[in-house]
This record gives C-alpha cells, sequence and structure tokens, in this order.
C-alpha cells in the first residue's frame, strides 16, 4: 500500500487514534480539542482526509485505524527529515509579514557582526 | 463616486506629504527606542484615513496651500479645467474663477476619464480586498491542523518562522521541532506582539494600503511599518530579558538561516528584514532618559504639524465695480498657485474678522445697490464643496458669476454685519450660517421670522429632500444617477441649507430657493417641468416661487 506524504499534525491525530482505538467520534473530538487544540470541523475533516487514504475508518460513529502504528513511522521517518523547515510560507503571509529569507552572504555578514559584538564582551 | 476619488486622491497626496515626513523623522530617531518610530505611522494612517481634520496654527500644510489646504485638498492637475479658467480672469478683469463651471464638452471629457479612472481604482480595490479575505481563509483552513504546544501556541508544518495570526483570538504558530532558545525568544517576541495588538495595527495599515494602492509612497510605509513594529518588539524583549543581544541576535539569524530564500514577494525587497532586525539587536541599549524625551518632543510636534490643517488662508483680493460687476482679481500668489489651489470661497474683507462670506455674485445683489466693496479672496478649501454649477453660467466658455451669496458666521447680528461690509442699505441679502456638524451640514444661524413651513425647508439636511433629483440631474448632468443622492446630495446639502433672503425692518424675506442660483430655479420649472410625484413637495415650491415674485 503506498502511503500518501503525512505532516506531522496527521501524525499527532494519527496517534490520538492509536492511542484510543476504536473511539467513539464525539470523543475523538474531545481528545482532539484537549491535546491539539483543534475545533470540531477540523476533527472530521482531517478523519474524511485519512479515511480517503485509506489509513483510518469511520463507522457507527466509531473510528478506528487500519494501519498499524509500526508501518507509518517506519514510512515516515525518512520523510520527515527533509519535512521540518522545508516549505515555505504561501505567499500571501510572506507579503503581509515582509520576507524572512536571507542569503548565505548576508548570513555571513550578519555573523561577522554577532561576532564582533562577542570580542568586546 | 468620483468626488469620493477626487477626494481620497487629495488625501493620498496630504498623507504621502505626511508619509515624507516621517520618513526624515525616522533618520532623526534612527538611534531612538523603535517604538517611537513605530508610532510615528499612526500620523500618516490618520491622514490617509480622515476625510477632514482639525484646524491649528502649527499645521505644516500651510507650506502646501497653492495645492492642498483643509483636509489635503488638491485638485491633480489636468483635473483641474475649471481652473485654466482663471488665468483668463486676470486678463478680461469681468470673469471669476470659480468652481467647475466649464464648456459642458470639456466637461464632459473630464469626467469621462476621471470615472474610468475612478473605476479602476475601485475594481484594483476590490479586488485587493477579495485576495485579502481568500487568501486569509485559505490560511485558516491550513492552520486548523496546527498542533497545540501550549496556551496559544501552536506548531504547524510547513513554514519557516514564527508568526502570530488572527484578530480576535490570536495564535502563534511556530515551525515543528522549534526548541531551546531559539523557541524562548520567538515566544517572547511574539507575545509582545500580542500584548500590543500589533495585528489590528497591520491589518488597519493593510486596509489603508488596499484603498489607497495606486500610492507608492503607502507601500512604502507599509513595509517600514512592519520592520518598525518588528524591531520594536525586539526591543521590548531585550527590555525584558535582559542584555540578551548576542544570543538574540544569534537566534535570529539561526531561524532566519534555515528558512530558504523566499522567492521575492511584493512586499519584501531590499535588506531583508532579518539583517535590520539583527543590526537593531545589536546596536540597543538601555535607552537614556533624554533621548526619550527628545524622541517624545519631536513626535508630539510632528504630530501636531501634520495632523492638523492650517486654521485659515487668505490669498488675493476681488473687487467689485460699482454697478455691482465684479471688477479685479487679485491674486495674492501666481496664477499657477491660483489654479492648483480652486478658489472657491471669497472672504469678505471687513474690519472685523468675524464676518466672512461664501461668494458669488448674484442678480438680486443689484438691487442692494452695492457701490463697490473690496472682498479678500478667501482660499479656504472647498471642505463643503460648494456646487459649482449653482453659482457660474458659462458663456462661450467662458465662466461669468452672476449670483453672491454671503454667508455670515458666527452669532453676530446679521443686520449689523451686512452694514459693516456694505454700508448703510435699504435691504440686504443674507444667507443663513452653516457649518458642518459629523459630516453634515447643521444651519446655525436662522435668519428670524420664518413661519412653520420654511422652518421645514430650513432645517432639512439633504438635497434630495428640497430640489427633486431629476431637476438637480438636469442641471447638472456630470452627476450620474445613484451619485446623486450620495456625494452630490451631500455636496448641495450646505447650499441647500443656505437660503437666500431679503432683510428689511429685521424681516426676512426668501429670495431664492436655497442656493440654486434664483435665475436657474426660475427657468428651471419651465424648462423641466417637475413630476408631481411629491404633492406636498409642489406646494412647497409653489409657495417660494410666489416668495421669489
Amino acid at each position: 500500500m503506498a502511503y500518501h506524504r503525512l505532516c506531522e499534525s496527521d501524525y499527532r491525530f494519527l496517534s490520538l487514534i492509536w492511542d484510543h482505538e476504536p473511539v467513539n467520534s464525539t470523543e475523538l473530538v474531545r481528545l482532539a480539542a484537549d491535546s491539539l487544540g483543534w475545533k470540531k470541523s477540523t476533527v472530521y475533516t482531517m478523519v474524511k482526509k485519512l479515511a480517503e487514504k485509506g489509513l483510518v475508518v469511520s463507522e457507527k460513529a466509531t473510528v478506528r485505524s487500519l494501519v498499524p502504528r509500526e508501518e507509518i513511522q517506519m514510512q515516515e521517518s525518512r520523510s520527515f527529515v527533509d519535512q521540518t523547515f522545508s516549505g515555505s510560507l504561501p505567499g500571501f503571509l510572506v507579503s503581509f509579514y515582509g520576507g524572512k529569507g536571507i542569503s548565505p552572504e548576508e548570513a555571513k555578514e550578519l555573523q561577522k557582526l554577532i561576532d564582533a559584538l562577542k570580542q568586546e564582551e | 463616486m468620483e468626488r469620493l476619488f477626487i477626494r481620497l486622491l487629495q488625501m493620498s497626496l496630504a498623507g504621502g506629504i505626511v508619509i515624507l515626513g516621517v520618513l526624515l523623522l525616522r533618520l532623526i530617531l534612527r538611534r531612538a527606542p523603535g517604538r517611537f518610530r513605530y508610532l510615528l505611522w499612526i500620523v500618516p494612517a490618520f491622514r490617509l484615513c480622515a476625510p477632514l481634520s482639525l484646524p491649528s496654527p502649527v499645521s505644516l500644510f500651510r507650506l502646501f496651500r497653492g495645492g492642498l489646504v483643509g483636509g489635503g485638498d488638491f485638485t491633480p492637475s489636468g483635473l483641474t479645467l475649471p481652473l485654466e479658467q482663471a488665468v483668463s480672469v486676470e486678463a478680461s478683469g469681468t470673469t471669476f474663477p470659480s468652481g467647475t463651471a466649464l464648456a459642458p464638452a470639456a466637461m464632459a471629457s473630464v469626467f469621462s476619464w476621471l470615472s474610468a479612472l475612478t473605476w479602476i481604482w475601485a475594481a484594483v480595490l476590490a479586488a485587493l480586498l477579495l485576495y485579502s479575505l481568500i487568501s486569509g481563509l485559505l490560511l485558516r483552513r491550513r492552520l486548523a491542523t496546527a498542533v497545540r504546544l501550549e496556551g496559544r501556541v501552536f506548531q504547524v508544518s510547513d513554514i519557516d518562522t514564527p508568526f502570530l495570526l488572527g484578530l480576535t483570538r490570536p495564535r502563534i504558530y511556530i515551525p515543528w521541532g522549534m526548541a531551546g532558545r531559539d523557541l524562548d525568544y520567538a515566544l517572547a517576541h511574539e507575545r509582545c506582539h500580542l500584548r500590543r495588538g500589533d495585528q489590528w495595527w497591520r491589518l488597519l495599515g493593510w486596509l489603508i494600503l488596499c484603498v489607497h494602492w495606486f500610492n507608492p509612497l503607502c507601500w512604502l510605509a507599509f513595509i517600514l511599518m512592519g520592520r518598525d513594529m518588528e524591531q520594536s518588539c525586539d526591543e521590548a524583549v531585550l527590555e525584558r530579558l535582559g542584555d540578551v543581544r548576542r544570543e538574540y541576535s544569534e537566534s535570529l539569524l539561526h531561524i532566519a538561516g534555515k528558512s530558504r530564500l523566499s522567492s521575492p514577494a511584493p512586499l519584501a525587497f531590499g535588506e531583508s528584514g532579518v539583517g535590520g532586525r539583527v543590526r537593531n539587536v545589536l546596536r540597543w541599549k538601555h535607552s537614556r532618559r533624554w533621548v526619550t524625551v527628545t524622541a517624545i518632543l519631536l513626535c508630539v510636534l510632528f504630530t501636531a504639524a501634520w495632523i492638523t490643517d492650517p486654521a485659515s488662508l487668505g490669498a488675493g483680493t476681488l473687487t467689485l465695480n460699482p454697478d455691482g460687476t465684479l471688477g479685479s482679481l487679485e491674486w495674492g500668489m501666481s496664477p499657477e498657485e491660483a489654479m492648483a489651489a480652486d478658489s472657491r470661497i471669497v472672504r469678505i474683507h471687513t474690519d472685523s474678522d468675524e464676518y466672512w462670506a461664501t461668494h458669488c455674485v448674484r442678480e438680486e445683489l443689484q438691487n442692494v445697490k452695492i457701490l463697490g466693496y473690496t472682498a479678500d479672496v478667501f482660499l479656504n478649501f472647498p471642505k463643503y464643496n460648494i456646487p459649482e454649477a449653482s453659482l457660474n453660467r458659462v458663456e462661450d466658455g467662458t465662466p461669468i458669476l452672476d449670483e453672491i451669496s454671503i454667508t455670515i458666521r458666527g452669532e453676530a447680528d446679521v443686520t449689523e454685519a451686512l452694514k459693516q461690509i456694505f454700508g448703510e442699505q435699504e435691504k440686504y441679502m443674507v444667507d443663513n450660517s452653516w457649518e458642518m456638524v459629523d459630516g453634515k451640514p447643521k444651519v446655525r444661524y436662522r435668519p428670524g421670522e420664518l413661519s412653520e413651513d420654511k422652518w421645514y425647508w430650513h432645517s432639512r439636511e439633504a438635497m434630495s429632500d428640497m430640489i427633486p433629483l431629476e431637476q438637480l440631474r438636469f442641471l447638472i448632468p456630470q452627476y450620474e444617477d445613484e451619485e446623486l443622492l450620495g456625494a452630490c446630495c451631500s455636496t448641495f446639502a450646505y447650499r441647500v441649507d443656505a437660503g437666500s433672503y431679503v432683510t428689511e425692518d429685521g424681516t426676512y424675506t426668501l429670495i431664492s430657493i436655497y442656493g440654486l442660483g434664483s435665475a436657474i430655479q426660475k427657468h428651471l420649472n419651465d424648462i423641466y417641468p417637475l413630476n408631481t410625484k411629491d404633492a406636498e413637495m409642489d406646494s412647497m415650491t409653489d409657495s417660494l416661487k410666489q416668495e421669489d415674485m
């Protein structure tokens, strides 16, 4: 079974299901609100998304996982590596908050300035 | 809507000038605490959104009186066709540059491209707002699955840098895996934004920018405001945590270094935000008291100078001939300045400054037998937008003044005032005085002896109640349908309230209806008969016509 790439949030949510399955959907909403800070609608959207990927199944208001935790962990350990800090903010946010990127040359120059302060001390 | 747009251009120009002022002051305050630089942006923001402002003797807009006064009024060159007539005025000596009494053909062309520009502006504004809304909603959806770390702090994938988002319940979003010193400093920084409610200020700035999208200075201001906001937060963190300049700036660099150089976004250019922040942090010291005091003083002065308008302006002299026609007009400024100034309000010169007049020469005035007087041309900007068409008629493309109405301000005895201005006469013509209250004209002085129904007419504030819209439209064709109810009506409203009277033995007789030239008004019903929809209106018009005879 080919898994779609999961992001950290997906994984946290799956973990919640693994820990409590089979879990009543109302209970899942409560759990997600407590430990993840999610809204009800977010939980339902997420269950739907994971169900479409064949990772969980939701029947009679009960959610179960379809894949064992170990399998996902193996899969994901590789993709998590380059995931952290990799993507970029949506263009709108970047423009709204101003560009935050920095070129290697500028980084070097700034590091020099910081080092100069160190020497002063 | 065109009027709204012109008004906006005026505000944008005034705001732009203030932005330039802020840029200058920022240079001086370069080393002062960042919050002063941040606070300064309030002034241009105010200028850019407030249609009116407070009069003050210290206003620096005095310097620009040729071009803008009164909420930063100016008429963009090219749009000021009426003022081209001002030059011919000096030459002919018998006409007067007043308002937009233009040859109809010229007027039509101005209005067609003005309205095209207005539509472009509105379309871009709508697009920007829509774009912001959609982006905001998409972003919110994306961030729904952020996982709470603690309280308001949420972790989210695929971001480079911590940020604050949300208005009423803002959340701090941090990248997954951020920890240790980076996290502590990032949270301290974002919490500072949170405390100050920066998300609201940023939104306000963004909305103003959307409205003034055509003004490059506003874009610059938005970017710089963002930087000042960030840097003042950095400084607040240093003030809280003590001198951690080195650690803090290394953390900034560390976080920034992890992110890829983002593609050039529309709002990001020049020195990257991080570079400026690091340099600012390294420069930081506990601010000395005198620096703070000086900065506060400078900011207060700056605000007073730019947030207000000049209290009043005199600019030239208008002389009437003995037969009541207009004599020469001597401008106290160059024709170009005069053109830019768009003078429509004339100040009657008296010994006392109490009395001033809105100006237009009226046929009835000849009954008053004025034997020549001098009036200062009072270049108060048309805050109240006198409707030009009612002041003039156009003959062979030349605007001719054919009415004068006089507005006495203050609680002075009207007849006494007129005596001072015109000398002893049998009759005086009087407008009632008015002032703007909450953007609407309110009659301040009402000539006495008005019957109940006239009071009714007089206390109304909207033109649509006075002169039927069809007639107005007929009179001033450039105001199309819906505009008439909005901009045009409010524009006309003051003239509406300012009906004209003849005073005799302390009684007042209405001689002209609500500021429209009585000649125009008289012919109006013949040329363009009223619909008889509003019986009450008709009967009142009739009664007024009788008054007129």
